[in-house]
């Protein structure tokens, strides 16, 4: 296996099937990698040092600057389309519903619209260091 | 003809979906806690085993359950794209074998950090 | 004014694969098939192309036109625009222009065993009778023409040669569903498998190219269903043989 022969066939592949099948494909499997190198980070971070409350401070705090809580509504968005798009595959594959899986896709899209409108909205305030009744207190002072 | 043929790959075909499922429930309640959460206060040391420490047991077992589900199907989503693109069987067992190792030391650092941080607030 | 671009490919005659432009005659109705024999005889005499019925009987003609697999025979010009481009199909080995070798594809098709394995002799030595509701499950089915359009989009079939690839798992279902057959645990032996139906990811490319609007993706997803079925009904049986 070659990895650029693997990635260059992958992108001739979506050159070629330019679908929804082929984006939510490729989109799935990009997230799923992005996922699970993320998952292998988190757990170093978390579970180095458990019984350490200054050492598990400084290191969760170094991940916890502006930078990352905007990245963490990224992670968020990753999630949520991964999950969404995997629930589609498995209704598919389960029910039989083969032949609807782009309305199945617009529903996908749809959820996850809600999902990320709700998730930036709690998440967006933790980036600039504010609680949530904070910012609603703003806009309302704004109002 | 065996009369109990084997079906190679569905046990991990089915234990893919089986795991996504349980993370789907998993993650909503993971991501609702820690990122969901009305509060602009950082996570730290205190907030965490305070939180485990209402219901221990509880947050012990769901965690130990979500930690090998995530593992699993982290490390058997690389496998099957491992084998999409059929390396050879020297390749192939050497790409299992790392995968187990990963899997199996990811899973005791897990376990490690799970308990080390539900004992800390207990 | 349309023009075609076709892949130009001769590797026994040291022609680098490239494209190659020409410009088509206005026709009404014209088929991309009817322009590439035009092509043939008025432009152009070396290009090499498949086809046999020109009436999407026969799946020999499945090229790659404007980012989507179809037969030539069926697809029509005008809709396609100014310019129209034209690839033979991916994962065979190309023999020369859009000709590829489909010895891949049906050595894939063998392995499934395509053909009636009945567990009995007809009766009364004459033929094996079948109702019109059991007919009715293989329809469709057996529409396949074997063309190779769903092989050339199937993402899977590009990384793993040993693939069944969607063409042989819809013909595998259309044997297992076949009241006749009484090959069924074999057949699912051979399709449930890390290079059958558990290495389809489910991308719906097959199902949108199929020329005779099948579901390659649903038959999979069946063979799927059937196969856990199956296991589990064993598990089952073997549980209580044991206890």
């Amino acid at each position: 296996m070659n990895i650029f022969k693997a990635i260059g066939g992958t992108y001739n592949e979506v050159r070629l099937n330019p679908n929804v099948g082929t984006w939510s494909f490729l989109l799935h499997r990009l997230s799923g990698i992005l996922l699970a190198f993320y998952l292998f980070m988190h757990l170093i971070v978390i579970a180095t040092s458990p019984g350490n409350a200054g050492a598990f401070d400084s290191r969760l705090a170094a991940v916890q600057t502006r930078l990352f809580h905007l990245l963490e509504i990224g992670l968020v968005g990753v999630i949520f389309f991964h999950m969404l798009n995997g629930l589609r595959i498995l209704v598919a594959d389960f029910f039989y519903l083969t032949r609807q899986h782009q309305k199945l896709l617009w529903i996908v899209v749809i959820i996850f619209i809600i999902i990320m409108a709700y998730a930036t909205a709690v998440m967006l305030p933790k980036v600039f260091h504010r609680e949530v009744t904070e910012v609603a207190q703003i806009v309302g002072g704004l109002r | 003809m065996a009369t109990k043929p084997g079906f190679p790959g569905l046990t991990s075909w089915l234990l893919q979906r089986l795991t996504g499922l349980f993370l789907v429930v998993g993650l909503f309640i993971h991501v609702n806690v820690i990122h969901f959460t009305t509060e602009a206060r950082l996570i730290d040391f205190s907030s965490v085993t305070t939180r485990l420490a209402e219901n221990p047991t509880g947050w012990g077992i769901f965690y130990v359950i979500f930690l090998f589900a995530c593992i699993y199907h982290g490390l058997n989503g690389i496998w099957a794209i491992i084998l999409d693109f059929k390396p050879g069987a020297g390749l192939l067992r050497f790409y299992l074998v790392a995968l187990w190792l990963i899997g199996i030391f990811f899973s005791a650092y897990g376990l490690f950090g799970i308990f080390g941080l539900v004992r800390a607030g207990a | 004014m349309a023009y075609l671009k076709i892949f130009r490919y001769d590797p026994s005659g040291g022609v680098e694969p490239h494209f190659k432009r020409y410009e088509l005659p206005p026709e009404k109705g014209m088929t991309i098939l009817e322009a590439l024999f035009w092509i043939l005889e008025n432009k152009d005499p070396s290009l090499a192309f498949r086809c046999s019925c020109r009436e999407a009987v026969c799946g020999s003609c499945a090229v790659h036109i404007n980012g989507e697999y179809r037969l030539a025979c069926k697809t029509q010009v005008d809709p396609l625009g100014e310019e129209i481009t034209i690839r033979p199909l991916t994962h065979l080995p190309i023999f020369k222009d859009l000709v590829v070798d489909m010895k891949p594809f049906f050595d894939q098709y063998e392995k499934i065993k395509p053909y009636l394995m009945p567990k009995e002799e007809p009766p009364e030595s004459k033929e094996y009778f079948q109702s019109v509701k059991d007919r009715k499950k293989i329809d469709s089915l057996v529409d396949c023409i074997l063309c190779g359009a769903c092989y050339g989009s199937c993402p899977v079939a590009m990384g793993d040669p040993d693939y069944l690839g969607p063409h042989a798992l819809l013909k595998a279902l259309r044997f297992v569903q076949d009241t006749r057959d009484g090959a069924k645990t074999e057949r699912l032996a051979i399709v449930a498998t890390e290079h059958g139906v558990f290495r389809c990811h489910t991308i719906f490319n097959c199902q949108k190219v199929c020329p005779k609007d099948l579901d390659p993706t649903g038959a999979i997803a069946k063979l799927k269903m059937k196969s856990i079925g199956f296991k589990l009904k064993s598990m089952f049986g073997f549980a209580r043989s044991a206890g």
